[in-house]
């Protein structure tokens, strides 16, 4: 175990002085639950970081991989932490076929630029996730935590998008798996692997995902029901018809409220593709609303519709949340969740605003910044909401949370027999614990 | 261990009835869809999750290899008992167990037959996406061990996109859960592993499946050339224009032939190629698509375009495509059927490169082909009889893969690797990808007991 | 092991044609049952493969998968993309199975009896006068006859049928055409209703019918369990009578007697002359000139229907369904004509089956000694008629007549189309 300054002289050998940071203060801003790294590393190439890895490796150091720290809340506090690995230097556009329309995009580049670009050239196209914070989360991150936002429910997730991916392993070992093409069954599929591994599997360096063109319309239309049951009976209607809108958020009153939009529970429709089946789907939708007993729902365009869903993913930043909580759940139990969860948070004297995938069975909790006060009631609460997740076949977990809170509860959820499994599986692969040890299920 | 004992403790285990042990058996269960042949030492079909945990237990206790397999139609040798071993036949596990509409799941044994689940699902109004063309005769489990494919997969993805869940038996016997009927259970993708590991890895038992309400509205087109070139080059074409259809299939003479010959569907005989381009989704829009769709065609040189009139005439072009391996046995006795898989741009490249190879060797190719994905299927026909053919055969399709891992794609795009395409993995995996892989291979299976000697060459040979 | 050929050299290119795609198990009935490889036609391909090079013993075992497993329905034939004749494989196999291993004491009496009319029809009298003597309830559930319910098993007609017609059957006015009326077995001895009805409808139609006496069985039901030898006898009776240029058509009621006379007698006579049994070129030829003009009787009226009298209904609906018999639809491919022929009866509301060529699980005498599977592939049979809510199951073969009543409803009538058109004929 090297000290602190024969840590940071070999890290300038490998990737340059001006590449490391490891005073005092300049650290601090790079701590995960409270630890401080004792350095902070951002190579430039790809050879660098397998070099850093395999040092890592033979030295028994724990690394954290950093994007732009979007996610770093959240997960379990880590057991060690020696270096911050920072991706922000692997951040170009390897490679835009723009005819095959595939994209491969180093780990470090924001997804906002990356959509930029896309858009910008040819016909443009976009790339289907829009996860939280797209400003500033990283390619890397947004794939090692499998982020998503509302439009899975039409274009799905990166497993359903990524066609390759590069990675150096813990043992500092560049590889590549997958490619360009859309099917691939050559040796394991390691890029779903790799994708929502937490960086605990390898560092992603690259991906090469499938794009879509962009589509040639697109609209919102919003609307509001006075109870729950009316809410869920609309969006169940469209979950099971032809309609094919890109995403169907269930938004209770407090969130709503925060998003300066009235109503008691809202449901938001996106939808895209040509214009004609915009404009159908918009009218069909708003008929079926009617039927279900919407009071009131209206159409926007624009700027108005691009701000709206802004607004949807970045919820968590605008509101200032300081615990975001990620429910899974089978498909039909939204209503039945969101009731218990609003009555459970009621008896707590817990403010908390609701917005779920509604086609999906997902439902984001935000929970109140004057709300961590109170850290018991808190971690009592979180308990009864992942209860009730997973009697209705799911979990829970907490996308962001004061360290103070990780010790009384399971910031992943309740382990399930595969995460025996999973133990195997990061010991066969980083025994030596290099990548960030601790954080993940179980505690791996 | 002696077979009278390994019999004797089977019996034991699943039934008298489940274990199939003689001369007769051994020869029914050597083969799969592939040319490779290698007898297990004895067969069980189990009928409950619990009968395979004790089997797969009993044999990880005695250090005895074992293979499941479905129904046996695997391309790569997949299915073959190369070590011999115990033969884990899951066809006897064929229930749907449990129709969740609501949830748009569907909980399955994987021995159900995937068409027989999709004709059930198709009473309510609902799919599942993968169709792969033996779909009538392959099983759910077959289907995510291999990743299988399909037309379809163009817009809706692979197996693995549509398998959420699985109950499995891991290597010494344990039953565990991965994914569910929710999305995002937390965790590593274990199921995402599992999916192509080609029995490598553990064995599924339960099977949780994506189903969705079946499109609106379905426009299918065949397009007859006079070049493959331009069929070709319409494919990209039409992707480049930002249209994603939900299949673009492309046949050339030699299979249209045999085809017409087996089906007599109405495919003409003397095109040089033909493009099946399916769309589908709202009607809204549809007639404008499709339009634009036969505006590309007709730029790239379509002699002929025919637009399905109702579902029975869409039944029939697709008779014609999914029977288009077996049709080709009407040439010549046997096929190989390559897998390459290359950037859709790459397409009529690679395409003019296999018949220079076929020339080469001097064996006539058919090929069949996912244009839309750039997934060949160059059939290289000839009489296995005929060794001399035989060895021109493997180099040839040697070769061809060389050319799509240089083409910047892969040598499997869904059959699989098997034993049949060990040799070519060292084309598109460098021996540090594969000492990653077999890690992931140890941690799952540390005796090396199921289905050794596929997927993964020795660490020797990926050099 | 026999030294001689398990097939003959064409029958034998077949297998190298297998190139084991496995679609043919998915039209397989008895696999969909057993879900065991040796249920599969590929599987016994692959054996017959085996056999043929030498290595592989036709064990008992062997025997058993080849009888017990395959109903010879022909779906996988029809099926094959390779169009590998699985079929003249297995019966191949079952001869020589039969020649190892010798025919069951009774099936071998059986078959004496079918190939000996004369024999035939007396121990049909005897039969007939056996049952009303001696029969009843009690004494039939004693019987057993596999998955077949001995009670619900037509009686034997009065006398053959071929006894209560006259040789010709002339129309009225000059005849627009002269068939020959091959009967069969089973219309002779069991459905005689169905024969007349035949004579009937082609008489209105102005066709002269021959029905020559003395009609030996089509040998099939006698070939398919691997008695070639005995079959030769059926077949040259056969041959004689039917194998005539000067007729139009050559008539059949019954899908089996169809494709044997059809598609059967010119591949076995070749291939038994290339095993060395001694067969004629003339032999072939007439079962060519047969195979030229067999007419399914539904064809034949499909063909002609401009010659039947304009059709009136009584105005009562009657729902019916139909089942393609296998040798007819995979056999023959023939499927349109019956529907076509259903669907222009007046009164009749035609209903299509969901499986409609779904095999019926009879396969002659498979159902009575591998009851437990005939039994299985029955019953998907009698859920889909039962699901259509039909009155009247229509289908051309008195095999799976047989079969297929023996399990239903008795509320529903099993009927030859024929016998429809016939009763609106006669309105």
């Amino acid at each position: 175990m090297s000290n602190a300054t024969q840590l940071a002289s070999a890290l300038a050998q490998m990737v340059g002085q001006a590449n490391v940071i490891q005073d005092q203060d300049s650290v601090k801003a790079y701590a995960v639950d409270g630890m401080t790294p004792k350095a902070v590393v951002s190579p430039g190439s790809v050879e660098e970081i397998s070099k850093l890895l395999a040092y890592a490796n033979s030295e028994k150091l724990a690394v954290i991989p950093r994007g732009n720290g979007t996610k770093m809340a959240q997960g379990g506090v880590p057991r060690k932490l020696d270096v911050v690995l920072s991706m922000l230097r692997i951040n170009r556009i390897t490679e835009h076929d723009v005819p095959n329309l595939s994209l491969s995009v180093q780990a470090g580049m924001t997804l906002a630029a990356v959509q930029e670009k896309l858009a910008g050239t040819g016909k443009g196209s976009f790339l289907p996730l829009d996860p939280p914070c797209s400003e500033k989360a990283t390619i890397g991150g947004i794939i090692a935590t499998n982020a998503s936002g509302p439009r899975r429910y039409l274009y799905n997730t990166a497993r359903d998008l990524l066609l390759g991916i590069k990675a150096v392993s813990p043992n500092g070992d560049i590889v590549a798996f997958g490619g360009k093409t859309v099917k691939n069954v050559s040796g394991y599929d390691m890029t779903k692997l790799m994708i929502g591994s937490w960086g605990a599997l390898g560092v992603i360096t690259e991906i090469t995902t499938k794009l879509l063109p962009l589509p040639e319309a697109s609209a919102t239309l919003l609307m509001s029901f006075d109870d729950l049951a009316r809410a869920a009976a609309m969006t169940r209607r469209v979950l099971h018809s032809a309609m094919l809108p890109s995403a169907m958020e269930l938004i209770s009153e407090g969130a709503a409220a925060r998003m300066k939009e009235k109503g008691k529970y809202l449901v938001a429709f996106s939808l895209e593709g040509v214009n004609e089946a915009v404009e159908r789907q918009a009218a069909e939708i708003a008929e079926i609303g009617k039927k279900e007993g919407a009071a009131g729902s209206r159409v926007f365009r624009g700027q108005e519709d691009r701000a709206f869903w802004l607004g949807i993913r970045n919820f968590a930043l605008a509101a200032q949340t300081p615990v975001v909580l990620k429910s899974n759940f089978v498909i039909s139990k939204q209503a039945e969740i969101l009731e218990s969860y609003e009555k459970h948070a009621q008896a707590a004297g817990i403010d908390c605003a609701f917005i779920g995938h509604a086609g999906n069975g997902i439902l984001m909790t935000y929970v109140l910044g004057s709300e961590v006060a109170q850290p018991d009631r808190l971690a009592d609460l979180i308990a009864k909401f992942t209860a009730e997740a997973v009697q209705k076949e799911g979990n829970l977990v907490v996308e962001s949370c004061p360290t103070e809170l990780k010790g009384k509860i399971e910031v992943w959820g309740q382990l399930r027999t595969d995460a025996m499994v999973m133990r195997r599986l990061k010991e066969k692969m980083d025994p030596a614990a290099v990548l960030n040890p601790g954080r993940f299920v179980g505690g791996i | 261990m002696e077979r009278e004992v390994l019999i004797a403790e089977l019996v034991r285990l699943v039934g008298r009835e489940n274990v199939l042990s003689s001369a007769m058996h051994y020869k029914l269960y050597e083969y799969d869809a592939s040319l490779i042949r290698s007898k297990p030492d004895c067969v069980v079909l189990p009928i409950s999750t619990e009968q395979v945990s004790r089997v797969v237990k009993f044999a990880h206790d005695h250090k005895i290899r074992i293979i499941a397999r479905g129904a046996g139609t695997n391309l790569s040798g997949g299915s073959v008992s190369i070590q011999g071993g115990i033969a884990i036949v899951m066809t006897k596990m064929n229930q749907i167990l449990d129709l969740d509409i609501e949830n748009q799941r569907v909980v399955v044994e994987p021995g159900v037959v995937t068409l027989d689940l999709k004709s059930v699902l198709a009473k309510h109004g609902y799919l599942y996406q993968p169709d792969p063309a033996s779909e009538k005769v392959t099983t759910i489990g077959g289907n995510f061990g291999e990743n299988a494919g399909g037309p379809h997969c163009l817009k809706y993805g692979v197996t693995s996109n549509h398998v959420l869940g699985v109950e499995v038996v891991l290597s010494d016997g344990q039953v565990v859960q991965m994914g569910g009927k929710a999305l995002d259970n937390p965790g590593y993708d274990l199921m995402g592993v599992l999916g192509a590991s080609e029995g490598t890895l553990a064995i599924v038992t339960k099977a949780i499946l994506r189903i969705m309400p079946k499109a609106e509205a379905v426009k299918t087109m065949l397009c007859i050339y006079n070049s493959i070139e331009d069929g070709g080059n319409t494919v990209t074409a039409i992707i480049e224009d930002g249209i994603i259809p939900a299949t673009l299939e492309m046949m050339d003479n030699l299979t249209i032939k045999a085809v017409e010959e087996a089906y007599h569907v109405g495919f003409p005989t003397d095109a040089a190629a033909i493009l099946i381009i399916e769309i589908d989704g709202l009607k809204d829009g549809m007639e404008r698509l499709t339009e634009r769709i036969l505006a590309i065609c007709r730029e790239h040189n379509v002699r002929e375009i025919r637009v399905a009139k109702d579902q029975a005439e869409r039944d029939k072009i697709w008779a014609g495509r999914k029977g288009a391996f077996g049709a080709v046995g009407r040439l010549r006795p046997n096929y190989l059927v390559n897998d390459g898989t290359v950037p859709r741009t790459r397409l009529p490249e690679t395409l003019a490169k296999v018949v220079e190879i076929g020339k080469k060797y001097r064996l006539p190719i058919a090929n069949v082909f996912h244009a839309g994905d750039g997934n060949l299927h160059p059939l290289i026909l000839f009489d296995e009889r005929d060794k001399d053919e035989l060895e021109r055969v493997h180099a040839a399709a040697t070769e061809i893969m060389k050319v799509c891992a240089q083409m910047g794609g892969t040598i499997s795009g869904e059959h699989g690797i098997g034993l049949e395409k060990l040799h070519g993995m060292s084309m598109i995996f460098s021996p540090k990808d594969i000492a990653a892989m077999k890690k992931v291979k140890e941690a799952f299976d540390p005796l090396n007991l199921m289905n050794p000697g596929k997927v993964l060459p020795e660490a020797e040979k990926a050099a | 092991m026999e030294e001689k050929q398990v097939f003959g050299e064409n029958t034998r290119e077949n297998i190298y044609h297998c190139i084991k795609c496995g679609l043919c198990i998915a039209h397989c009935p008895v696999y969909k049952e057993l879900l065991m490889e040796e249920a599969t036609p590929r599987g016994k391909v692959q054996l017959s493969r085996h056999l043929s090079e030498g290595n592989l013993e036709l064990s008992e075992e062997v025997k058993e998968a080849f009888f017990s497993t395959c109903l010879l329905c022909g779906s996988c034939v029809a099926n094959c993309p390779s169009g590998v004749h699985g079929d003249h494989l297995f019966s191949g196999v079952r001869w020589r199975a039969k020649q190892r291993y010798g025919i069951d004491w009774k099936k071998k009496m059986m078959f004496q009896l079918l190939a000996n009319k004369w024999m035939m029809s007396t121990s049909a009298w005897f039969g007939k006068w056996a049952r009303s003597m001696f029969g009843g309830p009690w004494i039939e559930a004693k019987l057993n006859a596999g998955a077949l319910n001995v009670e619900r098993i037509p009686p034997f007609n009065d006398r053959p049928f071929a006894a209560s017609v006259p040789e010709v059957v002339t129309p009225e006015g000059k005849a627009k055409a002269r068939v020959l009326y091959f009967h069969g077995c089973a219309t002779n001895y069991l459905y005689g209703a169905i024969g007349q009805a035949v004579v009937d409808v082609l008489q209105r139609m102005g066709v002269e019918v021959i029905i020559p006496k003395d009609q030996s069985c089509c040998g099939l039901p006698i070939f398919m369990s691997g008695d070639r030898e005995t079959s030769l006898q059926c077949i040259r009776e056969t041959l004689k009578l039917f194998a005539r240029a000067d007729v139009d058509a050559v008539i059949v009621d019954c899908a089996t007697c169809g494709a044997a006379l059809k598609n059967e007698y010119v591949h076995l006579l070749q291939d038994l002359r290339q095993l060395g049994e001694p067969v004629t070129d003339e032999e072939i030829r007439a079962a060519e000139i047969l195979a030229a003009k067999l007419r399914d009787v539904t064809v034949f009226i499909d063909e002609h229907k401009d010659w039947l009298p304009e059709l009136k209904g009584d105005g009562g609906k009657l729902r019916v369904t139909y089942h393609d018999p296998c040798h007819l639809v995979k056999g023959q491919k023939i499927s349109a004509q019956p529907r076509n022929l259903l669907k222009s009866i007046p009164d009749v509301e035609y209903v299509e089956l969901p499986g409609a060529n779904d095999c019926c699980g009879g396969g002659g005498s498979f159902q009575v000694e591998h009851a437990d599977t005939s039994r299985k592939i029955t019953k998907r049979k009698v859920d889909n008629i039962l699901e259509t809510k039909a009155q009247v199951l229509a289908t051309c073969c008195p095999g799976c007549n047989l079969t297929i009543s023996n399990h239903l409803d008795p509320a529903i009538k099993v009927l030859h189309p024929v016998q429809i058109l016939q009763q609106v004929l006669d309105v």
